[in-house]
């Protein structure tokens, strides 16, 4: 056993170059999966019915039903869909039930079938029950809107990180500048031209960040790379995104940064020891806020009768095993070969 | 010795003073009874005894609770439904609540049907006449009797009306939930005419504008079709009363000022003639201080509002030039003002009516004061509705009107995404988890001393950051949930990170305590600092999910990093560091 730890160990220090080739691998592979997904499916993702809209049947209701069962049954027969039943009410009676089903217009026979499942099981009259078909809850300009601002958040995310671990001031005074100049080419970007001059004033920051910053490089892509990482693996699960997911995404994005910054402190501030044992120490820190948030999450999903809670919970374990290799690999990669250079 | 020593630690001292905030403001009460009253119809029988509705702004805990009817307990929804079915018309019911006992006659339901005969009835009307009292004239109002021809009507009686109350069972904190846990209105809206999709995406988010400016921050708006292709727009809103959403939705909205017959502004921001800064500030918006409120009649109190507004450049310019010709008269206490005045309609309804000094003749004005009135049956009542007609206008005004009119289709009280299994099964995995990661830290550690104090903590994270929201009232939805749940999870990295730094095996290079404890804040600031440079664009995004996560996480780690987690390191100092 001590003899695989110690193998490992070799590797770990003296092939760190080699195992970069991991998280870049990860990183390129997700890109090409988005890419791939974006372009045979149209979407980047997989919307569930909250996101890409659909049916909405409303039946109104004599008696009881049982609705668990209800919700079991239709479940059974549409695997492949995604379908909530909610409850209507005037004043405080119940008056029906509403069921929502990402199913379209054009698929007629699914709708129908849908339809017809439902009056044979809530002995509802078809005449009495009404059938809409809505868009998404977030509305059009929701997925745009979250771009810009996630772009905006790592603007902002980098230039504090720039803050604490840049070199001089002047450096600091320029990036502080140019972040914010970017930051209103990015609101403002109605045309062509200003998206070109946006462009550039980011490639001049991300060279700003390598010519002078590498470490604090590192952070953003390791958080970025978090991300898209996760993303890619959520949809090769198969895992149709709800509201919940996107919050759980931009959850991701508070998570990375605390073991990335952990360790660029750690090895660029502090003097105790060698070059090693301050990455040691920092993983030792580290691997120990992974592991307790880890084991919460996989009780937290063994508790979970929800399926909102579930994947919550599910993006948040993937996005945090992405985030120990994005961390220990790649981040602790970068910055030896930072200081090597340096040296 | 070493535990008093805890309770005269400044640190902690204020982390339980926040805590004793916490739990005062969220005033919890796990064992409620009664059904709270969420809103009262106007002119049902509830509203003539005198019951009124609660204002939207208030705290959850401090609504009126109707605990008994007839002398009869109600404990629940269920009692109340099933007592309130066996009322019948015309009969007397005692409503008591937790602040008085109402005393209402419920009113038999109507059908009444239009014949095809005509009939001649009385009606009365006042209207303004001059007469000479004492010995000046003056113009008084009158009430006349006019005889008109009107349709024969008949009326049968079919049954008991609605007493006029919407009731929930009574809430157990002051932690107001939002649509995801709550349930709302579902409201589906029709044009009145065709729309292309263009128009629809600009109509949607046009009401959605409207519906944020209003503060109804917790709704979902989308797209619907039915199977012939009818467009509509759904919306569900949480916390808002049917009167409220007719009033903000259906009406298209359309300000115009006028004098005589030209259009001097608009309301909206993106017409040439339209407003460029409405004030919603209490320095410039208000009840008028100098008209205040005033008993019009036996039973109706009128309150005057008024807020400043700025109007674009070429609607000042306008009104210079529509003004330069109107003839300047002079009242008795010698004040000039323009003949005509400057009228505002809403919705091509007159609302209000303003008196335009001499001195603006001609001259380019951009800052106006726009009034207008409210009544009620109390003073309360009407400074409270005066206030809601001024934030409406106020709304319309920033948002200009809507391109086509809504009919309300339908409104249903909808049940949540996530009911109440949600919230139990959220709460158990809530305390396991926690669990989970103080054994966690015990294997890690080995000391008890390290994970008790963690707990107490993360717990005291939770109720200051749910105490918080109680406060200032805002919705606990599925992104406030996710922003808790950021601030502990990051709230443990941080507190890992204070242990290691002071005990953990490096400690022996820094061996004055204060220093270790500052590189651990070191550390644990540069986190804060870039996570809430990461949630600060999210917060400015507009969309609700982003605006609501981003806030929750904002409050949630600035909490912990200035709260909780410099009391926790006081703590394993006391307790551990001897």
């Amino acid at each position: 056993m001590s003899k695989l730890i110690k193998a490992l160990k070799t590797i770990y220090e003296d092939k760190y170059k080699i195992l970069l080739i991991i998280p870049i691998l990860l990183l390129v592979g997700a890109i090409a999966q988005i890419g791939y997904q974006t372009i045979t499916k149209g979407d980047f993702i997989n919307r569930d019915v909250s996101l890409k809209g659909g049916m909405t049947i409303i039946i109104p209701l004599q008696g009881e039903i049982d609705d668990q069962k209800l919700e079991d049954f239709l479940k059974d027969k549409y695997p492949e869909n995604d379908i909530s039943i909610r409850y209507l009410s005037s004043g405080t009676k119940v008056k029906g039930i509403i069921v929502a089903a990402d199913i379209f217009v054009e698929d007629t026979d699914k709708s129908e079938s849908l339809i017809k499942d439902l009056t044979t099981l809530t002995k509802a009259d078809r005449k009495d029950i009404s059938i809409e078909f809505m868009g998404s809850s977030l509305g059009q300009s929701f997925f745009k809107e979250t771009f810009t601002a996630i772009i905006i958040a790592f603007l902002f995310m980098g230039s504090i990180v720039f803050l604490y671990f840049g070199d001089t001031w002047q450096h600091k005074t320029i990036m502080i500048l140019l972040t914010l100049f970017s930051v209103i080419l990015v609101y403002t970007s109605s045309n062509i031209f200003v998206s070109i001059l946006t462009g550039i004033s980011i490639a001049v920051l991300i060279i700003m960040y390598i010519r002078f910053s590498i470490p604090s490089f590192a952070v953003i892509v390791a958080a970025l790379s978090d991300m898209i990482i996760t993303l890619a693996i959520i949809n090769i699960m198969g895992i149709k995104l709800s509201t919940a997911g996107i919050a759980a995404f931009l959850m991701l994005l508070g998570y990375s940064v605390d073991t990335d910054i952990l360790l660029s402190t750690r090895v660029l501030k502090r003097k105790e020891g060698s070059l090693m044992d301050r990455i040691y120490w920092a993983m030792k820190t580290g691997l120990t806020m992974n592991i307790t948030t880890i084991v919460a999450l996989i009780v937290g999903l063994s508790l979970s009768q929800s399926e909102v809670i579930s994947q919550i919970m599910t993006i948040l374990l993937i996005g945090l095993f992405v985030d120990i290799i994005n961390t220990w690999i790649q981040n602790v990669g970068i910055l030896r070969l930072y200081l090597e250079k340096k040296r | 010795m070493r535990y008093k020593k805890l309770f005269k630690n400044y640190k902690v001292l204020i982390l339980l003073l926040f805590l004793v905030f916490a739990i005062v403001s969220i005033h919890p009460n796990p064992d409620a009874k009664g059904v709270t009253i969420r809103g009262v119809a106007s002119n049902s029988s509830a509203s003539l005894a005198g019951i009124e509705s609660p204002k939207p702004t208030s705290r959850p805990m401090s609504r009126e609770i109707i605990t008994a009817i007839n002398q009869r307990p109600i404990n629940n929804i269920d009692d109340y439904n099933a007592y309130i079915s066996t009322l019948d018309f015309n009969e007397s019911v005692n409503i008591k609540t937790n602040r008085k006992l109402y005393t209402l006659t419920t009113k038999p339901l109507f059908n009444i049907t239009e014949l095809n005969e005509t009939e001649e009835r009385v009606f009365e009307e006042i209207v303004p006449v001059n007469r000479t009292i004492n010995g000046t004239v003056q113009e008084i109002n009158e009430t006349i009797n006019v005889t008109k021809i009107v349709p024969k009507t008949k009326t049968e009686i079919l049954g008991v009306d609605d007493i006029g109350l919407t009731v929930y069972n009574s809430p157990t904190t002051n932690i107001k939930k939002g649509l995801d846990l709550q349930g709302g209105t579902r409201v589906l809206l029709q044009p009145e005419e065709e729309v292309s999709e263009d128009d629809m995406a600009r109509l949607i988010f046009n009401l959605e504008e409207r519906l944020n400016v209003y503060g109804l921050g917790d709704i979902v708006l989308r797209q619907a079709n039915d199977i012939s292709g009818n467009k509509y727009i759904l919306i569900e809103i949480a916390g808002a009363n049917e009167e409220e959403v007719v009033n903000l939705l259906a009406k298209q909205g359309k300000f115009e000022a006028k004098i005589g017959n030209n259009t001097v502004f608009k309301g909206g921001k993106k017409d040439d003639l339209g407003v460029s800064y409405v004030c919603h500030s209490a320095d410039c918006s208000g009840i008028d201080p100098n008209h205040g409120c005033r008993m019009v009649d036996d039973n109706q109190w009128m309150c005057r509002f008024q807020f400043s507004i700025s109007i674009k450049p070429e609607a000042s310019r306008k009104q210079a030039e529509v003004t330069k010709d109107i003839p300047v008269i002079t009242d008795e206490s010698g004040e000039g003002y323009l003949e005509d005045k400057l009228m505002l309609y809403l919705d091509d309804v007159l609302v209000d009516e303003l008196n335009i000094a001499g001195e603006l003749k001609g001259r380019e004005v951009s800052d106006i004061s726009i009034s207008g009135s409210g009544t009620g049956v109390t003073e309360q009542e009407a400074v409270f509705n005066s206030l809601q007609n001024m934030k409406r206008l106020q709304t319309i005004l920033d948002t200009g009107s809507l391109s086509v009119k809504l009919n309300i289709v339908k409104t249903d009280t909808i049940s949540p995404v996530l009911g109440e299994e949600f919230m139990k099964n959220a709460i158990l995995i809530g305390i396991f988890a926690l669990l989970s990661v103080a054994i966690v830290v015990f294997i890690r550690y080995r000391r008890l001393k390290i994970s008790i104090p963690m707990i107490i903590t993360m717990l005291s994270e939770i109720f200051i950051i749910l105490g918080f929201a109680s406060l200032v009232g805002w919705n606990l939805d599925l992104a406030a949930i996710a922003g808790i749940i950021i601030a502990v999870g990051t709230g443990v990295d941080d507190l890992i990170v204070i242990t290691d730094e002071t005990l953990g095996k490096m400690q022996e290079y820094v061996s004055n305590w204060k220093d270790r404890i500052k590189k651990a804040f070191f550390i644990i600031m540069a986190a804060y600092f870039t996570t809430f440079a990461g949630m600060v664009p999210l917060w400015f995004a507009g969309a609700g999910l982003l605006k609501g996560f981003a806030f929750t996480t904002i409050v949630g780690i600035s909490i912990g990093v200035f709260i909780a987690r410099p009391a926790y390191a006081a703590i394993i100092e006391i307790l551990i560091n001897e």
